[in-house]
């Protein structure tokens, strides 16, 4: 367990929600536009059945481990050292996606809200409150979850009524956008609109009933990310979806209920910015929960606040907008489908081909 | 003339300091009670601070039994004593020369009875008008003559007998005056610690409810009682109150306020943790639920353990109430709650930096009503919080016919005032206003300021950096409450964690007969509360009686 307690199914299913919201409120949209053209929204469908189809057979896979993180699963596999090595990937990725996440909403809040604001002060408040987080705990953060995701599911709603009068069906024509073989084979590693689903390998053992838990919040996030492209693909033609930085937040300034509620953007950002909180708290909790795992630390608090610092300081590296999207599509395009469903897959095989021979072993020992 | 020159320009007059005092001489109260009744009245004397305390009674008297005479001392502290049965019916029948008992005759009711000492007689035979009891420590004499009761002191014996003779003064039981209800009963605790458990019993018919006693407090032994149905109260929870109470060390205690601060679960968080109430029939149905009460000596609130957020905001009417109007009121009160928070917070995020949301002719509005004040909205909003937070507190502290003045004079004068002097603009006081109003509709006064210190801290927040700041509280706030417990349950049950029953009992309210079960968080020995037909005579009902 990398940290102590129980979680209850809607508790995760609700952290999960919230963490995908990210995605795809920041760069996913503007990525699938550039790769997909008018096929994006067919590419959503088609990468969630692949993501279901993938994550399906590696839960399955899985289940034979339900009381262990995926840090267990690489000592059963490896010993110690695949251990340590699992640890310290495990807390890069999650350190980088919190990294990039920092600096691209740190430019966005300010482009949005403090166009004039030095961007040092909106980034110390973002890592202050994150800090904050870290440190009441994460329970604190799942349960905070399932506060906020019945208001984004209510915000996602809302947010459908109004906009599907806007929906040209022509946005989606050519249905294949700019190829078959674009489409069906290069979109069939890009799942990263599912990369939090693998946050549920570091929390197996503290989930009561991992098979519903994982299956809902695959749908979970289905749904979100669905009726998101659908939304973003059927109003905003995809040519104006490359150049635009934040076409989520761009869609939210169409809404508008009768003369009086119009332009309730903020509205949203408000919630998203809840949900980023949410996210960089998992994301640097978690880093050094599993530098407290394999490393045996006892007091992990000083740790917490280290790691906010360093998030901080690469964010700042980071000062290129241009940059950020790259690295980010760096990160979220081509590595995370290796670190959410390639590696596990490797370590539960490995795991599974160690059970099976020190089974045989034992039976021979036996006979 | 000269004379009083000299003696203003004198400068002796001594300044007086306070010295560093020396140790209070301690006499241990642990101590067996002597068979000499002059050491016991020398030490007393001593330990009560005889004739210094002026209202210490030592009264020596001459108890006559078969013609022979003890000598005794009876000791109570005047004012909290009965001086009717002091007099009555125990110094005049102990000097009473008629007291005779004839024990060797075999037909004697005290032969019978096997009375084989000069204790028993007096318990059983002539004080028979007030509870006696034995006690053999001084402790236990100056704890129960504090509470009233009268020590009786017999030269030769080595206890005392405790007579109960309380008579302390209180006020009769009243309405209750903070938690208001338009039905249901109206009767609110008192300071009385017995009246109060009365007052619980009988609402709560049961045996099984239990009025525990533990004492808190080294200097005054304060009396508390740990109330819960024994056949529905979780064990644990009870056991979790006992071992808390029990571990609090104070000198003094002196009303329940202070118990509650020290066994919550956490100092440091703004809402409250424990609900305190003066309504004993909200106590009861709490008990009735699984919960633990926890009554004080001398203490008009009662405390309920364990409380989560949604029974700060619930009513007792809530149940009186036909359930459609119940359910109106709930639906009201939680924008109230939200208003109450947020408005605020909201309006000046909103003006300074979301105007895009405000719907352009209520923007001209706003611009046009603020175009002469010459405040920032920041300091025009700490303003009108801070007025109408000080008009408030003095309200509640003016005696009451001159509530009224104040209230006038505050809201209507003053308002009316600083809106002409162009000091605020008038949409302003309608949001303050609004949001004053709103903070009343919550049924707990402890909620309610909790509600009004988060209030300025999302001011703060949203003139700091609008819904970013707004969005940093929040997030804060939530992680702050969703990680706190009070008494092992977690305060946003069941929001987060979700639990079945969100929109039966907590966010909204469902029919009387709807209420089938207890709280699953409390874990109670009784689960459920009633059948799931609860209306036999209901036909209609699936399973109902069909005849």
């Amino acid at each position: 367990m990398i940290f102590k307690g129980f979680l209850e199914n809607f508790e995760c299913i609700a952290t999960l929600g919230c963490m995908t919201i990210i995605p795809i409120i920041l760069t996913l949209p503007t990525f699938s536009a550039h790769y997909f053209g008018t096929a994006s929204f067919l590419y959503a469908v088609y990468s969630s059945i692949v993501a279901g189809i993938l994550f399906f057979i590696l839960f399955k896979f899985f289940s034979k481990y339900k009381n262990k993180d995926i840090l267990d699963v690489a000592e059963i596999a490896g010993g110690k050292l695949l251990k340590y090595i699992t640890g310290l990937i495990v807390v890069l990725y999650l350190m980088t996606a919190a990294v990039i996440t920092l600096s691209e909403f740190n430019e966005n809040v300010r482009n949005i809200l403090f166009d004039e604001a030095p961007s040092i002060y909106i980034s110390l408040l973002f890592i202050i409150t994150v800090l904050i987080g870290c440190l009441i705990g994460l329970k604190g953060i799942f349960r905070a979850s399932t506060i906020l995701a019945p208001f984004m599911i209510i915000g996602f709603i809302g947010m459908f009524f109004a906009l599907v009068p806007s929906i040209d069906l022509t946005n989606f024509t050519p249905v294949f956008g700019n190829g078959i073989s674009d489409l069906f084979i290069g979109g069939a590693y890009k799942i990263s609109g599912y990369e939090s689903l693998a946050l549920l390998f570091l929390i197996a053992p503290n989930i009561k009933n991992f098979d519903k838990t994982a299956r809902n919040s695959f749908f979970m996030i289905a749904f979100f990310l669905l009726s998101a492209f659908f939304l973003i693909f059927g109003v905003m033609s995809y040519p104006s979806l490359t150049d635009n930085y934040l076409p989520f937040f761009e869609l939210t300034k169409l809404i508008s209920y009768g003369r009086f509620v119009q332009r309730v953007e903020s509205i949203f950002v408000l919630l998203w910015l809840i949900a980023t909180f949410i996210y960089l708290t998992i994301g640097i909790s978690f880093s050094v929960l599993i530098l407290k795992k394999i490393f045996n630390i006892k007091n992990s608090k000083i740790f917490l606040v280290i790691a906010c610092i360093i998030v901080l300081i690469l964010s700042r590296v980071l000062t290129s907008y241009i940059d950020i999207l790259k690295f980010r599509e760096i990160v979220s395009i081509y590595l995370s489908p290796l670190l959410i469903v390639v590696y596990p897959f490797i370590l539960i095989l490995l795991a599974n081909l160690k059970n099976s021979k020190n089974n045989k072993e034992t039976n021979y020992a036996t006979q | 003339m000269l004379n009083f020159f000299k003696h203003f320009m004198k400068n002796d007059k001594k300044e007086f300091h306070i010295q560093k005092p020396e140790p209070a001489p301690t006499l241990s109260k642990d101590l067996n009670i002597h068979a000499s009744l002059d050491e016991n009245k020398k030490f007393l004397s001593e330990l009560l601070h005889y004739p210094l305390s002026n209202d210490v009674q030592f009264r020596d008297i001459n108890i006559c039994i078969n013609d022979k005479f003890y000598k005794g001392l009876l000791i109570s502290y005047d004012g909290l004593v009965n001086n009717d049965i002091i007099n009555n019916y125990i110094l005049r029948e102990l000097m009473n020369e008629n007291n005779r008992f004839n024990t060797s005759d075999s037909k004697s009711i005290l032969k019978n009875k096997s009375i084989p000492n000069l204790k028993d007689i007096i318990c059983n035979s002539i004080l028979t008008d007030c509870q006696v009891s034995a006690v053999s420590t001084f402790e236990k004499v100056v704890e129960n003559i504090l509470h009233g009761d009268s020590a009786l002191f017999i030269d030769g014996e080595t206890y005392s007998l405790i007579c109960d003779t309380k008579n302390i003064p209180g006020r009769s039981v009243t309405k209750s005056e903070i938690e208001m209800n338009l039905k249901g009963p109206a009767e609110g605790f008192i300071e009385n610690f017995r009246t109060n458990t009365a007052l619980i019993r009988k609402f709560v018919k049961d045996e099984n409810l239990i009025f525990e006693s533990v004492e808190v407090g080294t200097e005054t032994t304060t009396r508390c009682a740990i109330a819960y149905i024994s056949t529905i109260a979780n064990d644990s929870i009870v056991d979790e109150v006992r071992r808390r109470i029990n571990g609090v060390e104070v000198d003094y205690l002196l009303d329940s306020g202070e118990l509650e601060q020290l066994i919550e679960d956490k100092t440091f968080i703004i809402d409250p943790l424990i609900l305190s109430t003066e309504r004993p029939d909200k106590v009861a149905s709490h008990l009735i639920e699984g919960r633990v009460a926890i009554i004080v000596e001398g203490s008009n609130n009662v405390l309920i353990v364990p409380a989560i957020f949604s029974d700060f905001t619930h009513a007792s009417e809530d149940s009186y109430l036909r359930f459609p109007y119940a359910e109106m009121l709930r639906i009201f009160r939680l924008p109230a709650i939200f208003l109450s928070i947020f408005l605020p917070g909201l309006y000046i995020s909103i003006c300074n930096f979301h105007q895009e949301m405000i719907p352009t002719d209520l923007l001209f509005a706003i611009a046009g009503a603020r175009e002469k004040v010459p405040f920032t909205m920041l300091t025009e909003l700490l303003i009108m919080e801070i007025a109408f937070e000080i008009i408030r507190e003095a309200s509640i502290r003016t005696p009451a016919p001159m509530g009224a003045t104040i209230g006038i004079v505050g809201t209507l004068i003053l308002g009316q005032a600083i809106v002409s002097a162009n000091i605020v603009s008038p949409i302003l006081v309608i949001i303050v206003a609004l949001t004053g109003i709103s903070t009343f509709v919550t049924t707990n006064y402890a909620l309610n300021y909790s509600f009004r210190i988060l209030r300025f801290f999302y001011i703060l927040l949203g003139a700091t950096a609008g819904f970013f700041g707004l969005a940093i509280g929040i997030f804060i706030h939530l992680c702050l409450l969703t990680s706190t417990t009070s008494f092992g349950v977690p305060y946003l049950t069941p929001f987060a964690p979700t639990r079945k029953g969100i929109f039966k009992d907590d966010l909204f309210i469902f029919p009387i007969w709807k209420k089938e079960n207890r709280p699953p968080f409390l874990k109670t020995k009784k689960p459920v509360r009633e059948p799931h037909i609860s209306r036999k005579w209901d036909t209609s009902e699936k399973g109902g009686n069909k005849n």
